[in-house]
């Protein structure tokens, strides 16, 4: 759930594609953490997701990361099926509460 | 770059050579490549020694398993268990040292450790790491109350190694000539020590496959844990018996022999280690055969229909209880044991298994993990 926050804030502005290290100072703000999440956590991770369907990812173009003078970027873009997973995972949270309010009326 | 700061980095650039070595080559290329390109763009930013090194030490456990979810379950399965006996090996050896040139103070002195080591167990193995974005077709309820058990029995992890320790070290007494012992100790320390030492870190491992069970029964999809709970479960139970029984025989023989001396009571203490020690190498063979047999009977769907969480729970409830009433010998306790829970734990690992390269999808709620 985290990545996928994380994902969903970086596309509000207008990062529709990311890459690991800018999820993981995304993940890390939002969660007021000390620490970024570590590597093997983090790529792990995205790794699964890949997997199942909830992110695609792509090499970046090596001429893009020559001419910045770095290492090329794998970046991710979340899919519609990792929204939608995201919108599923956070439903079953609301529904008690919203159930509790209706009886307690 | 000072030297201290740019350790980190060569950690983890060693590091991640380390543990994507012998991969395809797909999967070992884009891992390192990532991995540079992150500690690229760390380096341009604040440096901060400690979380470079929280970010790689905190990793491990995951780059291990991501490791494995590469390669064959099997070979997974086969190298976890030779991992096992050869640290277990290594640990006899040192430990054997260590009391021929200290005594019983290193196991009294391991009491704080090897409880520190069950909490960063616990910790590093929570679920949170595992958290399920999808719904689980099964009951979301049964999988809650499922998991607060198996998770709550981690806490016993670290209490039960300490207790065994101090059931070690009861039988030490600083103020009194302690010198038959330690002798005794040193003249069969692979034996001896080995046994002790397995049996506190048997805990540790309990704890660990404990939280991978309960990551798996949440419905999390981790691959690669699936194959190696039961052989977790298969060593930590052995190792917890090989202990247990033990102690057992020892209580036995001061109970049974009149004038059993301090000599005697270590060398059956030894004697009986290395028996169940046998009988643990027994019940890993027996334990994989039935896992064989069990994946047969699970893919013809001879189960179907009934909840693999009730299946399981009456298993592991039924092997336990036979296990400990049974009695009769060392060898069918420590065999059955972690046979009914590699039983018993085969369909979660089945479905894990089965997962591997299957294409995921959202609607047939299959679970997948996500948060970090």
């Amino acid at each position: 759930m985290a990545v996928i926050s994380a994902a969903l804030a970086l596309a509000a502005r207008g990062a529709g594609e990311f890459y690991g290290f800018l999820l993981a100072k995304e993940m890390k703000a939002q969660a007021g953490a000390r620490f970024r999440t570590a590597y093997g956590t983090l790529y792990k991770t995205l790794d699964r997701m890949q997997r199942a369907g909830l992110l695609t990812s792509r090499w970046e173009d090596p001429a893009i990361a020559e001419s910045e003078g770095r290492p090329r970027r794998r970046l991710y873009i979340l899919t519609s099926e990792g929204e939608r997973a995201y919108r599923q995972a956070i439903q079953p949270q609301l529904t008690p509460r919203l159930v509790e309010r209706g009886g307690a009326s | 770059m000072s030297l201290p700061r740019h350790l980190p980095q060569v950690a983890t650039r060693l590091w991640v050579r380390l543990y994507t070595a012998g991969l395809p080559a797909e999967a070992t290329t884009s891992r390192r490549a990532e991995v540079d390109s992150d500690l690229y763009e760390r380096s341009v930013e604040t440096p901060s020694l400690l979380e470079d090194l929280y970010c790689l030490i905190a990793g491990i456990p995951d780059d291990l398993v991501w490791r494995a979810s590469q390669i064959s379950p099997t070979l997974v399965l086969a190298q976890g268990l030779t991992l096992a006996v050869f640290v277990g090996a290594i640990t006899a050896f040192l430990t054997g040292h260590m009391l021929n040139a200290f005594g019983f103070w290193p196991y009294l002195a391991a009491i704080p450790a090897v409880f520190a080591a069950g909490v960063v167990a616990w910790l590093l193995t929570r679920t949170e790491k595992e958290e399920v974005v999808q719904t689980s077709t099964e009951s979301p309820r049964t999988h809650v109350v499922y998991q607060r058990i198996v998770s709550g029995s981690a806490f016993l992890a670290p209490p039960l190694a300490l207790a065994g320790i101090l059931m070690i070290g009861f039988d030490y007494h600083p103020q009194e000539d302690n010198s038959d012992i330690v002798r005794l100790a040193a003249d069969h320390q692979a034996r001896f020590a080995g046994g002790y030492v397995l049996y506190a870190v048997s805990l540790t491992l309990l704890a660990i496959a404990v939280m991978q069970v309960s990551a798996l029964a949440r419905g999390a999809g981790s691959h690669i844990a699936g194959a190696i709970v039961p052989g977790l479960f298969l060593l930590s139970t052995a190792f917890i018996l090989v202990g247990g029984h033990g102690l057992q025989g020892v209580a036995l023989a001061l109970v049974t022999q009149a004038g059993l001396d301090a000599q005697a009571y270590y060398l059956e203490a030894s004697n009986d280690s290395g028996v169940a020690f046998a009988a643990f190498i027994a019940g890993i063979v027996a334990g994989l055969s039935l896992l064989a047999l069990a994946s047969a009977v699970w893919r013809t769907h001879l189960l179907g229909g009934v909840s693999r969480i009730a299946v399981s729970s009456a298993l592991v409830l039924l092997g336990v209880v036979f296990g400990l009433t049974s009695g009769w010998t060392v060898t069918i306790g420590t065999v059955l044991i972690p046979v009914f829970t590699a039983i018993a734990f085969y369909p979660f690992a089945w479905r894990d298994l089965s997962s591997r390269n299957a294409s995921h999808s959202v609607s047939g709620g299959v679970a997948a993990a996500s948060n970090a």
